[in-house]
């Protein structure tokens, strides 16, 4: 409870709440700790609770039919899963799993409404969330329907090394976040080492030539 | 077995099942069941080509990449 109350005290939806607030808050919340591969809740199913992320990765990801997954998003604490729902009533819109050991604090559905509806600033720090999920899923949209594998592996070899938090990633997660499978990034990543762009080691890819990635990347300049 | 090290494959043995389609797919032998059934793990042969994390059936093999720009790369950037 006092770890829940803590958590909640220093995330950026309650900032503006007192301490009395967080304890009455805290006290509807229970904490939830998943194994790495472990699945939260399946895509479809009704809303009964909202998550936020208290330490670890999960990721949200959508099915296809013959079994395909695409990660639509990453989330890293102090990130809120299915607050959407929560709000809209509606199914679950993605499957989300564990990337790694996870930590949540869970709020019955109920309970987050109630909060969102007592407490203003609380709502506005989630529709400030909410407008930024927004952005980036018109982005992954862009992505899926505009470029192709090449051009959408070669953004996230920049991305990911020019990024100074980025974890370690396998070609596995790569395929899952460019909406492929494992084998069409690998042979995207032998076409790259082939045209001298990148060099594939065991753990490591170095790029060689920023400035080609660049170009297949972001076609007609950023 | 599970080591970050770069270039290792990270193998968790908490989720691993022994079931051995790893094994199975490993292309140059790299893995193999001991008689007692546990899974033994050869870094020379292994040539990181994630045949083994395809199969797993559980999630419990990773091997990660860093990806790091060139050093001459880095060099010429800041020219």
């Amino acid at each position: 409870m006092e770890r829940i109350e803590l958590y909640l005290t220093e995330h950026p939806y309650f900032r503006d709440l007192d301490r009395r607030q967080i304890t009455e808050i805290a006290r509807q919340a229970t904490a939830r700790t998943l194994l790495r591969g472990e699945i939260l809740a399946l895509e479809g199913e009704p809303c009964t609770t909202v998550y936020l992320l208290l330490e670890g990765r999960v990721r949200a990801l959508k099915m296809s039919p013959q079994g395909r997954e695409q990660v639509v998003r990453e989330l890293r604490p102090p990130q809120a899963i299915y607050l959407a729902p929560a709000l809209d009533g509606g199914p679950l819109p993605a499957t989300t799993r564990a990337a790694t050991r996870a930590t949540l604090v869970a709020f019955p559905r109920d309970a987050m409404v109630d909060i969102l509806s007592r407490y203003p600033s609380v709502a506005m720090q989630v529709l400030r969330d909410m407008a930024t999920r927004l952005r980036r899923f018109t982005s992954l949209i862009e992505d899926l329907s505009l470029r192709t594998v090449p051009e959408r592996l070669a953004k996230l070899l920049l991305e990911r090394a020019e990024s100074p938090d980025a974890h370690r990633i396998t070609q596995q997660e790569m395929a899952v976040q460019l909406g492929t499978v494992r084998e069409v990034v690998a042979r995207a990543l032998a076409q790259f080492e082939a045209q001298g762009w990148i060099h594939v080691q065991r753990g490591t890819i170095e790029i060689l030539d920023l400035d080609a990635l660049r170009e297949i990347a972001y076609p007609g300049g950023v | 077995m599970t080591a970050a090290g770069s270039g290792v494959p990270e193998i968790d043995l908490a989720l691993c099942t022994r079931c051995g389609d790893c094994v199975d797919a490993c292309p140059s032998g790299a893995l193999s069941m001991s008689a007692a059934g546990e899974l033994e793990f050869a870094l020379e042969r292994c040539a990181y080509c994630a045949d083994c994390e395809d199969v797993c059936p559980v999630g419990a093999i990773a091997l990660p990449f860093d990806i790091v720009i060139g050093h001459h790369e880095q060099q010429g950037d800041e020219e």
